[in-house]
């Protein structure tokens, strides 16, 4: 037997009495029912009798050897394209035979978690391990999860959210926002769940939300986590998830951070405290072993009309006054917010600078430049960034995603390739799940549709790897959220190249961020999962996007702006090359 | 490589359900079967012809494009499994058996001691007597899961219980038709005849070689290390009591092993039993009569 490896950390217990262990016999269908056949004289012939016997002896179960998931589903999927990935099926069996079916998977993005999820969960149903589960994810993925089980799986469910479903179904689907909330959590504690799975799981990483102490109190046999940055800010968050998933797997808090905690975001004995976590955590990376298809980037730099560059350096100017001179207790971020809507279109703009123009707070000189800039805006028909999105939707065969922040923006865009004779499909953070669900169905299905329109958190979460080419109208200041967009099309069960066309504006932040990204965080040179080993990196401390943010607030002049970058670039570059021991090893 | 018992059963299946179908090469299987397609919003519930080409060996994929690969485990399996499922619950019938006096006597006389008394065969005495025959699936769970199929039969005269009766008659031709004389009326009934195959199932599954438990006591263990491990530190706390206890109760749930039994299918055959009253030959002496089972092939001298 495999004892625990702290129990030389701490006393011997006196042993605990053991419960009993004698098997616990339960009858299934009663003789009866078969009597009464027999007084119905309901026979059957002899062949059906005996087929009936070598049907149930060929169905049998004979431990975890093999994966009968696969078997059952093969014909399913090679129907439907669904190509199951070597990475996907190791995980599935180590899951089972060696985690017992309590495990964190912790694949990095795109490689698949929920597939392995749902595998495992399936093979359980299929030994007749699982009759009863629950799936709690945030809730813009419960859809998806929905169809995801539906149609790669076949497993029916429910997404659930009144009080009357917890007892009557035995397969759900939750947010976790709903399940709990008082009047639901109540109804599933007294619920016992064959297995419960938690995605993004990461936001039960500390023990004193009331997330952590739900799902710690929930009844379960089986038990997954899934999340793609198990470790963010600390390590006691690590040990928080994996004593949800197995207590005392890293011992108590004490033994483990006098152990494995050198300070909370550097581990000691990295090497041990490795071994440990690969007995509850599993997580495959990026690399040439996972059958990505080539990411083609091009970077397309915009050189904006001269009534547009005007707007532009007036509103810039605009803002770097108001940050200086601007009157005490009036917030930066509608100014932050303003910078960053001039970089995507002019229409952007409009609402935040209507705002500003009867904001109180403002100065008489501020609020006319405000007018006066709003009034230059409305005057601006049409920006340079269209024609070109228009030219790569003409050139190109594909259908096509475009990303863009702002909701303003978006509509622009819509109008402008309706007017052009595109029929296009927006998303946005508005749209209920099922919206959402129906118009990613229209988008993959009618052809009419060439392109779909998506706000940053429209698109969340949502995959869309049937379709191959992405305009990114506009740049999130944050590289995450930029990766996570291309993320959307190149994953696993992408079949072709991915084609991803970045939008600049020459002489402006866009440009400068974009060539950081590009030339120093290297986001789409290296090797798939390689940037966000990056990001991961410039993600400790403050955050890209604040420093971003910072720049522009103290830059005063274009020049110092270029400088700025210039600066970041170079810590960038020494953040990424330093080698110094942490947390990362440990993944 | 193409599985024959999969290939076999598939056949069987259609023939028992009298679907047309067509094998070919001993390779492909081409079949017509009615379907029930459920109820729907839009639709309502109705019987569907599907057409199935199947193949057993992935390598034939290639050769018959289009084919679906049924394996053991395959979702096609499963179906046909789950439908035959449907049929074959009850059976009754019998092995008809011809009395040839000489046959009889030669395979007595060959089951026979040499050193037996000698004696003439008076008039032989055919019976054909109830047994009930119940084949178990047997369930065992812990937070793994193993099945096996048992199949146990007893004769409803004097009680025998036997374990083999279903592969003895696996060669046998078993009619539906019962005979017209020589039945002999049961002396158990059903339900206690089937009480007393449970309580022998129950007994042999006692006496199951116990690995199954060993080992699973064995991940409970460890997995009470653990939990005793992380929750020791508060143990003071009555807070974190509550959720060792809790916890504890889980673990227990889960590697707690249970065994369920479900009856597959019940049989009530009637089946041949010979007896001969004996004369011995050059003495007085008295030879208690002789019984002979021709499914099992068995003498017994009655007491």
């Amino acid at each position: 037997m495999e004892t625990s490896p702290h129990a030389t950390l701490s006393k011997p217990e006196p042993e605990r009495a053991l419960p009993d262990f004698s098997p616990v016999f339960q009858s299934g269908n009663a003789f009866s029912e078969f009597l009464l056949r027999m007084r119905r004289k309901e026979w059957d012939s002899w062949e059906a009798f005996l087929l009936h016997h070598q049907g149930i002896e060929l169905t049998l179960s004979h431990g975890f050897e093999d994966l009968l998931v696969i078997s059952h589903l093969q014909e399913h999927w090679r129907k439907n394209g669904f190509v199951l990935y070597p990475h996907q099926i190791e995980t599935v069996k180590k899951v089972i035979s060696e985690m017992r079916g309590r495990a964190i998977l912790a694949d990095e993005v795109g490689l698949g978690k929920t597939i392995e999820a749902a595998m495992i969960l399936k093979e359980y149903m299929l030994r007749g391990l699982v009759k009863r589960f629950l799936i709690l994810t945030p809730a813009a993925l419960c859809r998806q999860w929905e169809a995801e089980l539906r149609e790669k799986f076949e497993i029916h469910t429910l997404i659930a959210n009144r009080e009357w479903e917890w007892a009557n179904y035995d397969q759900i689907i939750a947010s976790l926002d709903t399940a709990k909330k008082e009047c639901h959590r109540n109804e599933i504690l007294k619920n016992y769940y064959d297995m419960v799975i938690v995605d993004e799981a990461h936001k039960l990483k500390s023990d004193k939300t009331q997330n952590f102490q739900f799902v710690n109190s929930i009844q379960k046999k089986y038990f997954l986590l899934l999340s793609a940055t198990p470790l963010q800010n600390d390590l006691k968050e690590l040990f928080n998830m994996i004593s949800l998933l197995r207590p005392g797997q890293l011992g108590s808090y004490r033994n483990f951070k006098k152990n494995y905690i050198a300070d909370k975001r550097k581990p000691k004995n990295a090497g041990e405290l490795k071994s440990l976590l690969s007995g509850v955590m599993i997580r495959n990376k990026h690399g040439a072993h996972i059958g990505f298809t080539k990411r083609n980037v091009q970077n397309i730099p915009i050189v904006l009309s001269p009534m547009e560059r005007e707007m532009y350096d007036r509103t810039t100017d605009f803002i770097r006054r108001c940050l200086k001179n601007g009157p005490a207790g009036m917030s930066a971020l509608p100014l932050l917010t303003l910078q960053r809507e001039i970089c995507s279109s002019t229409f952007a703009a409009v609402l935040t600078l209507y705002k500003l123009a009867h904001k109180i707070l403002m100065d008489e000189a501020q609020q006319q430049e405000a007018v006066s800039l709003l009034k230059l805006a409305q005057q601006i028909k049409n920006n340079a960034k269209m024609a070109v999105v228009e030219e790569l939707i003409r050139k190109t065969p594909e259908k096509v995603i475009i990303f863009t922040e702002f909701l303003a923006t978006q509509s622009y865009i819509r109008t402008r390739l309706e007017q052009a004779g595109f029929l296009t499909l927006a998303f946005d953070g508005s749209l209920s799940a099922s919206k959402k669900e129906f118009t990613k169905y229209q988008f993959k299905e009618f052809p009419q549709y060439r392109v779909l329109v998506c706000t940053e958190s429209g698109g969340e979460g949502i995959n869309l790897q049937f379709c191959n080419t992405m305009i990114n109208y506009d740049l999130p200041w944050n590289p995450m959220r930029l990766e996570q967009r291309i993320g959307r099309i190149h994953r696993l069960g992408q079949t072709r190249d991915v084609y991803v066309y970045n939008l600049s504006i020459k002489d402006t932040v866009e440009e400068h961020l974009l060539r950081l990204l590009d030339e120093k965080v290297k986001m789409f040179h290296t090797v798939i999962g390689e940037s966000e080993r990056v990001i991961g990196k410039l993600c400790r401390g403050k955050s890209l996007e604040a420093r971003i943010m910072e720049l522009v607030f103290q830059a005063d002049s274009h020049e110092s702006l270029s400088r700025g970058f210039e600066r970041l670039g170079q810590e960038i570059e020494a953040m990424i090359n330093e080698d110094t021991p942490d947390w990362e090893e440990l993944l | 490589m193409s599985d024959p018992t999969v290939f076999n059963f598939i056949i069987n299946s259609l023939k028992v359900a009298g679907a047309p179908h067509t094998v070919i090469q001993n390779e492909l299987i081409m079949a017509e079967c009615q379907v029930n397609v459920p109820r729907t919003f839009f639709t309502p519930a109705r019987v569907e012809t599907q057409s199935l080409q199947i193949v057993c060996d992935p390598a034939l994929l290639e050769k018959y494009p289009g084919s679906e690969l049924v394996t053991r485990g395959s979702y096609r399996l499963q179906w046909f499994v789950e439908g035959i499922q449907k049929r074959g619950l009850i059976f009754r019938g019998a092995y008809l058996y011809e009395l040839d006096y000489r046959r009889v006597e030669r395979e007595i006389n060959l089951r026979l001691p040499p050193e037996r008394p000698l004696f003439f065969y008076k008039q032989p005495l055919l019976k054909y007597q109830p047994h009930l025959l119940v084949n178990f699936k047997v369930i065992l769970e812990t937070d793994e899961k193993f099945e096996e199929l048992y199949s146990l039969s007893i004769n409803l005269i004097d009680g025998t219980i036997s374990s083999n009766l279903m592969a003895e008659l696996a060669t046998k031709k078993i009619s539906p038709q019962l005979p017209k004389k020589h039945l002999e009326k049961k002396k158990i009934p059903y339900s206690e005849g089937f009480q007393a195959l449970y309580n022998h199932l129950t007994w042999l599954l006692k006496n199951h070689d116990p690995q199954w438990i060993e080992a699973a006591k064995d991940r409970w263990k460890e997995e009470v290390s653990y939990l005793e491990e992380y929750f020791k530190e508060d143990e003071a706390e009555n807070s974190s009591k509550d959720g060792f206890y809790r916890r504890m109760a889980e673990i227990y749930r889960k590697f707690r092993p249970v065994i369920r039994i479900d009856i597959v299918n019940v049989a009530l055959l009637y089946l041949p039993f010979i007896t001969y009253t004996l004369e011995a030959w050059g003495s007085s002496k008295e030879l208690p009569p002789i019984h002979y089972d021709p499914v099992k092939q068995r003498i017994q001298w009655a007491i």
